[in-house]
């Protein structure tokens, strides 16, 4: 048994796109593999006009994540879940997230508190400003963070979550987003990560839209 | 178990934000997905009997884990303590043990390892 939840529709870029947020399919992992990973890896073409020319030949950590893991490993588990959000007209994958309450992940900002680990999220190529000439969907890293709150609520977590950033990534995740910075933490055989850590009062601080502190 | 999310968090969610703009980095650390795949999602422990004793590891508490461990230990201390039925050509076991089948005909002798406890 795992969580389920139902479909929620999210008017996105100021209502000009109708997103739908819902439990990932085995058809949203076809989709990664098909759609997003050769992009991910930089196998587009020289002249390809939707992309920046630093896509080509590069390749990105996303394109590696192990979706299809994922997916059988929320099914097994009874607090473990792979979010999707898609465009509702054509079905097309925005943005993926996996989020861990399975496993004892606690606070480090209040050390008592279990908190929802997000293990992994990634956003679909075209909806990214690194690679596509115009970015398509705005906001899917504020819906997912926001939505880990409101699993870590529904689980009886006080709505934290934490996450591991690469130190590339960190000053988007503590300028940018605002969460609070951890320190680094070292993982047993996987690397030494950038921890940050966000809650209920993080979501009310960016529903304010100031997103101060 | 359901997540229920109520209209007013949809409600808020749909108000835009300035952290719309911000693009979303990926998260997920590098080998972390070999770790908890579906395929390695289980604790195995093939004792010397030949039993499998199975555990799924991403629900089982410390304890059991351990639990699981002394279980392992205990039926292969069982098997090598008794000595008509070893083999050494058969079974791998520690230098000790050897010792102790080989210099007694087979038989377990531990007088004389009063040291070890």
């Amino acid at each position: 048994m795992s969580i389920e939840f139902s479909p929620i529709q999210l008017p996105l870029n100021g209502g000009l796109i109708a997103c739908e947020l819902r439990a990932a399919t085995a058809d949203d992992v076809r989709q990664f593999e098909t759609d997003w990973r050769p992009i991910l890896e930089g196998r587009v073409g020289d002249g390809d006009p939707r992309w920046l020319p630093s896509v080509a030949g590069k390749l990105r950590r996303d394109a590696g994540f192990p979706w299809a893991q994922e997916l059988a490993s929320a099914g097994l588990a009874d607090k473990r879940l792979v979010a999707a959000i898609s465009c509702k007209a054509t079905g097309r994958l925005e943005a993926l997230m996996s989020l861990d309450g399975e496993n004892p992940h606690w606070s480090r900002v209040h050390p008592t508190q279990r908190i929802v680990f997000v293990d992994y999220v990634a956003i679909a190529p075209w909806n990214q400003e690194e690679l596509a000439v115009t970015r398509e969907v705005k906001g899917l890293g504020r819906q997912l963070l926001s939505f880990a709150v409101e699993v870590a609520r529904q689980l009886g977590y006080e709505g934290g979550f934490g996450l591991h950033s690469t130190p590339e990534a960190a000053a988007t995740y503590e300028g940018g987003f605002k969460l609070w910075k951890g320190t680094m933490e070292a993982v047993p055989d996987d690397g030494t990560w950038l921890y940050f850590e966000g809650d209920g009062a993080w979501l009310e601080r960016s529903r304010g839209g100031r997103g101060k502190p | 178990m359901k997540i229920e999310i109520s209209e007013a968090w949809v409600k808020a969610a749909a108000c835009p934000s300035e952290l719309d703009e911000i693009d979303m980095p990926p998260v997920g650390r590098g080998r972390r997905s070999s770790a908890r795949s579906s395929t390695t999602n289980f604790l195995r422990i093939t004792t010397a009997t030949g039993t499998e004793l199975t555990q799924r590891r991403d629900s089982a508490p410390p304890g059991s884990v351990r639990v699981l461990g002394v279980a392992a230990a205990a039926a292969l201390v069982l098997f090598t303590v008794q000595p008509r039925e070893i083999s050494t050509k058969q079974i791998q076991v520690g230098p000790r043990a050897r010792d102790a089948i080989g210099t007694n005909g087979g038989a377990t002798d531990f007088s004389s390892r009063s040291e070890d406890g």
